[in-house]
């Protein structure tokens, strides 16, 4: 009988939890609804909602929670002494301290941040080690015998380090350079975890063929080949944390309007930095008024095709130009094909790198604000 | 005060309340809303991401500590920090400033058109203002 009144017990109190659940889950629906701030019984369940949000790692979210707890346990004494019930502060308390899901998307925003500058300043180790170990390879500092062949020990480091360049440069810029110039963060999370991941997958097959010739090269090149080897795993680690971290982002402010914002906040650093934006700005805008036609194939956000081949054009004659002022080579068809290469570049990369879009250059939002319309 | 506008200083008066001392995150909301005489009235929890953001950025050093028999993280500010929030503090001043002198600047010019019917520039600033 005893025990059958303790399983009764027992059943009851579960079911008055599975009540209370219910009804907790009930009005924070109804609370969501009508667009308030969810109620919650306890500290613990805020805490237990808030850590379930969290992607700040095992460390930062174990202490978020206990710093929100010690303010949440503070604020319901406050609410205690002004004569509410525990339940009542509880729940006063809770929606003082401001909904979870806020809370937990500005943490997991400036952690995501954090880890894609980490991953970017790994990421450009990794170029200028790559780009090092290709430089001494075509220094005579080469295997006799590279692995896994002549060819693709020469034309993967040559080919893939202009790409991971290309993109471990944009979101070196983006998430480093950027904030620091203009103080704040522009909201471009999304097109610095797209650039990270594609320069990690150019790395990768330089770290491969770096590592199959380790053992063969000289010290010197055997020594930037294993730094290589090593670092690439190491960057592409920190990308993935960030990538992560930062989830699904989607959208963001153009790197074209980054770049610009860049190049003002640079001007007003420093009195020559004021003069050549000056010089360059001025004789910009003169050039447009004189010749508006031809100046609109350089409009890279007006024109994205039309000015990637002008520019391409022009990369092609002025990659060959030390040839024709010091060697006077006049190599015509070795220009096309460096032309042909930044338009492929171009084509397949400016998407993902936020330089083909259309927007006007109004504000650049900023990481976590709104700014100007959504 | 609009939460946006507030939430784009936060990391700044984060780190003006803070130069008048240690504080832990509870006593840092109270006197941000103490000091703005209730103006500021955040959610609170809305300050523990700029303290976090401010540690990382080497203007803030937190540690644990017992206050009132209670465990909670105290925060102070560096040398970097204090350096960061006399910075901040001049350049909100200067601003401001030049934001009073063009509101100031509107209500003057209306002024000035009602009283003495100038024209030109002045006149067209008191026009939008009025």
């Amino acid at each position: 009988m005893r025990r059958l009144g303790a399983a009764r017990r027992v059943g009851g109190v579960r079911q008055a939890d599975a009540a209370q659940q219910a009804d907790d889950v009930r009005q924070a629906d109804t609370a969501r609804q009508v667009g308030g701030p969810t109620p919650y019984r306890s500290i613990e369940a805020y805490a237990d909602d808030l850590a379930w949000r969290l992607r700040v790692g095992l460390r930062g979210r174990r202490r978020i929670v206990s710093e929100v707890s010690a303010h949440l346990a503070d604020l319901v004494a406050e609410e205690e002494s002004a004569g509410q019930t525990p339940q009542a502060a509880a729940r006063r308390a809770t929606a003082r301290f401001g909904a979870p899901e806020e809370l937990a998307g500005e943490f997991n925003r400036d952690c995501a941040l954090h880890s894609a500058r980490i991953a970017a300043w790994a990421l450009v180790a990794c170029v200028i080690a790559s780009v090092g170990a290709a430089g001494l390879a075509l220094r005579g500092g080469a295997p006799a015998a590279p692995w896994p062949n002549q060819a693709v020990y020469y034309a993967v480091p040559a080919l893939l380090a202009q790409v991971a360049a290309m993109c471990a440069g944009t979101a070196f810029l983006l998430a480093v350079i950027a904030p620091w110039l203009l103080g704040r963060t522009p909201r471009t999370l999304a097109t610095v975890v797209r650039a990270q991941t594609v320069a990690v997958l150019a790395l990768a097959p330089i770290a491969v063929v770096s590592a199959g010739n380790i053992a063969h090269a000289g010290w010197t090149e055997g020594a930037m080949s294993a730094l290589v080897a090593l670092a690439v795993p190491v960057a592409m680690v920190f990308s993935v944390r960030a990538g992560l971290r930062a989830g699904t982002v989607a959208g963001g402010a153009s790197t074209l309007d980054v770049i610009v914002d860049c190049c003002a906040a640079l001007a007003e650093r420093w009195s020559w930095s004021a003069r050549w934006y000056g010089l360059v700005t001025g004789t910009w805008a003169a050039a447009v008024e004189r010749m508006p036609r031809l100046m609109s194939w350089l409009e890279m956000r007006r024109h994205p095709w039309r000015s990637a081949v002008t520019i391409s054009a022009a990369a092609g004659i002025v990659l060959k130009l030390p040839d024709l002022v010091f060697k006077a080579d006049v190599d015509l068809p070795a220009a096309a094909v460096e032309a042909l290469a930044a338009f492929l570049g171009y084509c397949l990369f400016s998407a993902l790198l936020g330089l083909r879009t259309r927007e006007p250059s109004d504000a650049v939002g900023v990481e976590g604000l709104a700014v100007g319309p959504a | 005060m609009s939460q946006d506008m507030m939430r784009g200083h936060l990391d700044g008066l984060v780190l003006a309340v803070l130069t008048t001392g240690p504080s832990h995150g509870y006593g840092l909301i109270d006197a941000l809303r103490d000091r703005s005489g209730g103006a500021f009235d955040l959610p609170e929890g809305s300050v523990y991401p700029a303290l976090h953001r401010l540690e990382r950025a080497g203007l803030v050093a937190s540690g644990w500590s017992e206050v009132a028999g209670r465990r909670r993280r105290v925060y102070s500010l560096t040398a970097a920090g204090r350096r960061s929030a006399e910075e901040r503090r001049s350049e909100w001043r200067s601003f401001s400033a030049a934001v009073e002198r063009v509101f100031g600047g509107g209500e003057a010019g209306g002024a000035a058109v009602g009283t003495t019917g100038t024209t030109g520039t002045t006149g067209a600033v008191g026009a939008v203002g009025a």
